[in-house]
């Protein structure tokens, strides 16, 4: 209680307060937010009635880290209460004590990550023993996830529960085609949805979270969540994944520039390869991250996609960018590239051997900063959005195991190259 | 009158010889320091070539994000263009020295001048090298900016913002150097006024179909809207 008492670095004073007042949990579930008010309302309730379901005994927050919404998220927040009379069977046995229902802005450069660091120091000043973060978008979130995310930190001592959904083939795509297949590659663990957004966590990894210094890069926007990923298997935690069901939620930010969030999350991926260059040196080949919860099939929203939008795009790049790329991908792999966009968008096909090479391409030209990093993600956008393309042709006919199997193919070639990234890497450290 | 003559001639013989005299040992002294100076400054670029290669100055440069901005006025290569720069300064000396065994009051007043006009020159510099290093970033930003907005005419306003910057920037140099003062802010004038009028021109020939399809559905029905992507990338 005298550690609140003194002014924090991370919550603002209003926030320190309120989490004063609650004194102690051992379960905080955080929610970020700006602008939901549409969403959240119906995850704040099934986060509480989770809680309540499943956690009577403890004593439970649910934390709404704000960044500062116009549309009234935080009162729809506060307004957003569980009451077990409108779901009568839903509990077993009544809760203990209430859970308690906080909303605070949080400050620092706007992002999601610094929303998590403000959920995450109110955990620890709380002494809690898991945590659990959930996005506020989410339209098929259930009182059973609360389970789901905790149980094996509480229970089984994970510090680390990645969520694994089920996804229409066409969602997720920067998951599938990059952060997925790249991630598991270099350290050698399979973690599905490393971006995933919604996460289960041991209050040692929360505590741990806090002590790094990255709060004032790409982490503290969407980079967290590749961060905290990938954080947690390099530095030797406890990971595993536990299966959610289907993920269904409103399109994240839909005015938000795709380039921006891109160069934030691609752009976290090539910056921790640089922390962790020891460790994924030393790995080899993959295994999966045990899956805690039973699985199930589910029904998915359909997804409309514009190919010859997306081809048209990659022509594009490699016409009037093909300058810019001289110092990242060999005279060869420029010459496939020219030849490509030359295809008709029916024909278009990016094969795995070429995507990979790109990607590890630009990973190393990070490392060497051959231009500024900004730009060259940013360059390379149209690239995926080629790559998407040629996947969504490719599958389009597929049912879900065989695009599993498309998704696995690319992530053993990625491993499959190895050996070529660790010598581009080490050409560049010279 | 051929007595006067031949003093005259006599005079101005000697003046002469008095004159190569004086002149020609500082003549040869200051042409012996300038080509010391030129083989000095030679060698200490060799030199410091050599030793700065083996410090891995370029790299470091690279790892403190230096390339680019070196790049972008030309320099590819940090070693190279240290050593360069100890070969002029030592070759500038040099001069300063040989002017001085020439003639020590016009050396000292040359020498006062240049060391007066020296931080006009070095703002000047670091002006027009900003500049550049500005126009390129800015050109790249707008560059990878409208390729990934789908705009036809990418590289077109990635070379108006390039020449724009590099515009600005030459005449902030100027300006810092006081040379034709009103001439380059008259030339600065026309050239973005004609850049500005030639966008202007550039956008309205290019909007030309969309104002007319604005002017077409006030008076038409709108058609039914496309569907709409619904991708999400996470």
């Amino acid at each position: 209680m005298l550690r609140l008492m003194g002014r924090d670095e991370v919550l603002p004073a209003d926030a320190a307060a309120a989490v004063a007042g609650v004194g102690a949990a051992d379960v905080v579930v955080g929610i970020p937010s700006y602008n939901n008010s549409r969403t959240i309302g119906h995850v704040v309730r099934a986060a509480q009635a989770g809680l309540a379901k499943y956690f009577p005994g403890l004593r439970c927050v649910v934390l709404n880290s704000d960044g500062g919404s116009r549309d009234g998220t935080q009162d729809v927040v506060r307004q957003a209460a569980f009451d077990d009379r409108e779901s009568p069977l839903l509990l077993l046995s009544h809760p203990l004590t209430a859970v308690h229902r906080l909303t605070v802005p949080y400050q620092g450069i706007p992002g999601k990550g610094s929303a998590f660091r403000c959920i995450f120091r109110a955990a620890e000043l709380l002494g809690a023993r898991a945590c659990a973060v959930v996005d506020s978008d989410l339209r098929s979130i259930t009182p059973e996830w609360m389970q789901l995310l905790i149980e094996p930190v509480l229970t089984h001592r994970f510090d680390f529960v990645a969520p694994y959904y089920l996804r229409h083939k066409y969602d997720g795509t920067i998951t599938n085609s990059i952060v997925y297949p790249l991630t598991s590659a270099l350290y050698g663990v399979r973690v599905r949805q490393p971006i995933g957004g919604d996460f289960g966590l041991s209050g040692r990894m929360v505590s741990h979270y806090l002590t790094r210094p990255v709060w004032h890069t790409d982490v503290a926007r969407y980079g967290i969540d590749i961060w905290m990923t990938t954080t947690a298997i390099c530095e030797g935690f406890k990971v595993c994944q536990s299966f959610l069901g289907a993920k269904i939620h409103d399109a994240k930010d839909p005015g938000a520039d795709l380039g921006a969030m891109m160069v934030q999350v691609v752009g976290t991926v090539f910056a921790l390869m640089e922390t962790y260059a020891g460790r994924w040196r030393e790995s080899n080949g993959s295994c999966e991250a045990p899956v805690y919860g039973f699985r199930f099939d589910v029904g998915l929203e359909p997804i409309a996609v514009d190919v010859e939008r997306m081809v048209g795009r990659f022509r594009q790049a490699v016409t009037e960018l093909g300058g810019l790329w001289d110092g990242v991908f060999t005279a060869e792999d420029m010459e496939r590239l020219r030849a490509l966009a030359a295809v008709a968008p029916r024909r278009f096909h990016l094969d795995d051997d070429l995507w990979v090479t790109l990607v590890l391409d630009l990973a190393c030209a990070y490392h060497r900063r051959v231009m500024d990093r900004d730009h060259l993600v940013r360059s390379a956008l149209a690239l995926y959005l080629g790559r998407v393309a040629s996947f969504v042709q490719e599958v389009g006919e597929s049912t879900a195991p065989e695009v599993d199997a498309s998704i696995e193919r690319l992530r053993s070639a990625f491993e499959a190259r190895k050996g070529y990234l660790v010598r581009r890497w080490e050409e560049a450290g010279r | 009158m051929s007595q006067t003559i031949q003093e005259v001639v006599r005079q101005a013989w000697t003046e002469f010889q008095q004159q190569v005299v004086t002149v020609v040992p500082h003549l040869m002294a200051s042409a012996v320091v300038l080509l010391l100076g030129i083989l000095l400054g030679m060698l200490v670029r060799r030199f410091a070539r050599w030793a700065l290669r083996s410090s891995s100055l370029d790299q470091h440069a690279a790892r403190l994000g230096l390339s680019t901005p070196l790049e972008a006025v030309g320099i590819r290569s940090a070693v190279q263009a240290a050593a360069i720069s100890l070969q002029v300064v030592i070759m500038l000396l040099a001069s300063t020295l040989a002017l001085y065994s020439l003639d020590a009051r016009l050396a000292s007043d040359l020498t006062e001048r240049f060391l007066l006009y020296l931080p006009h020159l070095i703002i000047a510099g670091a002006m027009l090298g900003g500049g550049l290093v500005l126009a390129r970033f800015l050109g790249r930003s707008v560059l990878i900016a409208a390729v990934n907005a789908g705009l036809p005419s990418a590289r077109l306003l990635a070379g108006v913002t390039r020449v724009a910057v590099v515009l600005v920037a030459a005449a902030i140099a100027l300006e810092q150097l006081g040379i034709g003062r009103v001439t380059m802010m008259i030339a600065f004038a026309i050239l973005f006024g004609g850049a500005t009028l030639t966008a202007a021109i550039a956008v309205g020939a290019s909007l030309q179909d969309v104002v007319r399809g604005w002017v077409v559905r006030q008076f038409e029905p709108p058609p039914a809207p496309a569907p709409e992507e619904t991708l999400r990338h996470w």
